[in-house]
């Protein structure tokens, strides 16, 4: 399968400026791209765009060649987010959390450490790591074809962010999952990815102007 | 205070966690005078004890199971820490380890249901509630880590001036956003129009644009590229080099080893080892099994992971926390084991050399 993004352009209506502009990017089942970029960039709401939760301005998103939101029921792409206390319903427990997903392999959650005792609690009785596994889990679901994953490791320790990851990867090997990871970390992206892009050098190539490059911050701004 | 006395007599106090106090000194005391003779915040505690110490902390949660049936989790255990003026320590550790609570128990944070005991004090006093209510949010500040602690209604703008409406903290809210890389126009946003980035950065401005004494900071740097993260780390390298004591939580041990001055190691709610933040810099200057586990898991370290998963507060292996997943697990390891010093630092383990 393949998940193609064609001249994205978006800008949110606060007035600030465009933040994505004719972005284009193409992702087959087989293939594990890493997306980098300075915080405030775009990369969120690219994959926003990317799993159908937004709607770009111009520009297309199309899943084998056809139009995303042509697509009903489960949708293949799924996004997995980078605040997993943002992203889960604060009166649910977590069972109840977990059944939003599609059918989920037995082998998902026990691959991911979700102990059983924690399917009976409340999203704030679990730390920010403990959550996103429900978070990761939710995702995965049995017709997930491609994983959009934003940031999804930055609220775990080292040893079992290196867990997480590599059972992760198994499991996108294993079942054909396109995966599209976003990341600070570039040694992370380099252990991950098969391919890295910088968002910010595409972008910048087509716009010089100062306000664009003076948001870069640590960029003398 | 301000003689080298005082300080003297700081460093023969027995702590805990800080029997060999000498060699914890990362950076030199004295750049602690130099400073607090320059500047006009002097308190007459601050060289006499630790800014801050917390001494055999536990915490438990009551949970109900099944109707009205009870039980307690205990989530941290036993544990101690010493922070001085002027420095900065580290703590990073397992996910769920209990990291975040401390920071809350510190503050008077925790949630209704849980309930500590040990001690706390602040510039040798026992930090009372009556006390934080006072220095919260003025001398004792909180970098939060959930980014959902902003207020979704209101504009960021008011939520750093934390409500006021005079010219000065007009000025001083638009520096401090600055000195964050976030221009005026950031005032009129709402959280929700914020990237995650940028929320982090507007929790750091919002919590250090007045000039605190303790800065606790919960997970700081997640979401930032690592130029923005270095330049955080960087300020609370300054806040501290100031005179203001700093705890930072964490999980990026690359950029602690760049800043902090010691950094210690939480698993399943204990401390496992206490280090010099350099001994992070290889693996045969750590002490614990599971530090050297951490360090081999860095992506730019092997990315190894070890099997297994931290136990849960609700089952807890008896004696050594680390047991059931340590490589140099033996029987005398399932009795209780102390903390001993070692090689200039702390460790909880009999078998590390």
């Amino acid at each position: 399968m393949k998940l193609e993004a064609r001249d994205i352009s978006f800008q949110y209506d606060n007035g600030n400026r465009r933040i994505l502009n004719e972005v284009s990017l193409a992702l087959t089942s087989k293939d594990r791209l890493g997306l980098l970029a300075p915080s405030g960039f775009g990369k969120t709401t690219f994959c926003k765009i990317l799993a159908g939760y937004e709607r770009p301005d111009s520009g297309q998103v199309l899943l084998d060649g056809r139009p995303l939101e042509g697509y009903r029921g489960y949708c293949p792409v799924q996004m997995i987010w980078q605040h997993p206390e943002l992203s889960v319903n604060p009166r649910r427990k977590m069972k109840a959390v977990l059944a939003e997903g599609d059918r989920i392999p037995e082998r998902v959650i026990r691959g991911l450490g979700i102990e059983p005792d924690w399917l009976g609690r409340y999203p704030g009785e679990l730390s920010g790591g403990e959550l996103q596994r429900f978070c990761i889990a939710r995702a995965l679901g049995e017709r997930t074809r491609f994983l959009l994953a934003d940031e999804i490791s930055t609220m775990l320790d080292l040893v079992t962010q290196s867990q997480l990851w590599q059972f992760l990867l198994e499991e996108v090997k294993e079942r054909q999952i396109g995966l599209l990871v976003v990341s600070h970390s570039e040694p992370l992206l380099k252990r991950l990815c098969t391919q890295t892009i910088n968002l910010w050098e595409e972008q910048a190539h087509g716009r010089k102007d100062a306000a664009f490059a003076g948001e870069k911050w640590g960029n003398g701004s | 205070m301000q003689d080298g006395k005082g300080n003297a007599d700081a460093h023969k106090r027995p702590g805990p966690f800080f029997q060999e106090q000498e060699e914890f000194q990362g950076r030199p005391q004295k750049k602690l005078h130099e400073t607090s003779q320059d500047t006009s915040r002097e308190v007459a505690q601050e060289v006499a004890s630790p800014l801050l110490r917390v001494s055999h902390l536990t915490i438990s949660f009551t949970q109900y199971e099944r109707g009205w049936r009870q039980r307690r989790l205990t989530p941290i255990r036993n544990l101690s820490l010493e922070l001085r003026a002027g420095e900065m320590v580290a703590v990073v550790g397992s996910s769920g380890s209990g990291k975040s609570l401390l920071a809350h128990a510190v503050m008077g944070l925790l949630p209704y249901n849980a309930s500590w005991e040990g001690s706390i004090s602040y510039e040798g006093q026992p930090l009372t509630e009556r006390r934080l209510n006072k220095l919260r949010g003025r001398d004792i500040v909180l970098v939060p880590q959930s980014v959902s602690y902003l207020d979704p209604l209101m504009k960021v703008g008011e939520q750093v001036r934390k409500g006021r409406r005079d010219g000065e903290s007009y000025s001083r809210c638009r520096s401090a956003l600055a000195r964050y890389g976030l221009g005026e126009e950031t005032e009129a946003l709402y959280p929700f129009e914020l990237s995650g980035g940028m929320t982090r950065r507007v929790l750091i401005a919002a919590a250090v644009q007045e000039h605190p004494r303790l800065v606790i900071a919960d997970e700081p740097t997640p979401g930032l590229h690592l130029e923005a993260a270095k330049r955080v780390m960087g300020h609370f390298r300054e806040i501290a080099d100031e005179g203001a004591g700093v705890l930072l939580i964490t999980h990026d041990l690359e950029l602690a080893v760049e800043t902090a001055d010691r950094i210690v190691v939480l698993y399943a709610g204990e401390t496992l080892e206490e280090a010099q933040a350099a001994d992070f810099r290889r693996e045969e200057t750590l002490r614990h099994p599971y530090s050297k586990a951490l360090f081999r898991a860095m992506p730019g370290h092997g990315f190894q992971s070890e099997p297994g998963s931290q136990p849960y507060a609700g089952q807890m292996p008896e004696g050594c926390v680390y047991g059931p997943r340590c490589p140099l697990f033996e029987e005398r390891c399932r009795r209780p084991v102390p903390c001993r010093s070692l090689r200039g630092g702390m460790v909880r383990c009999i078998r590390a050399e």
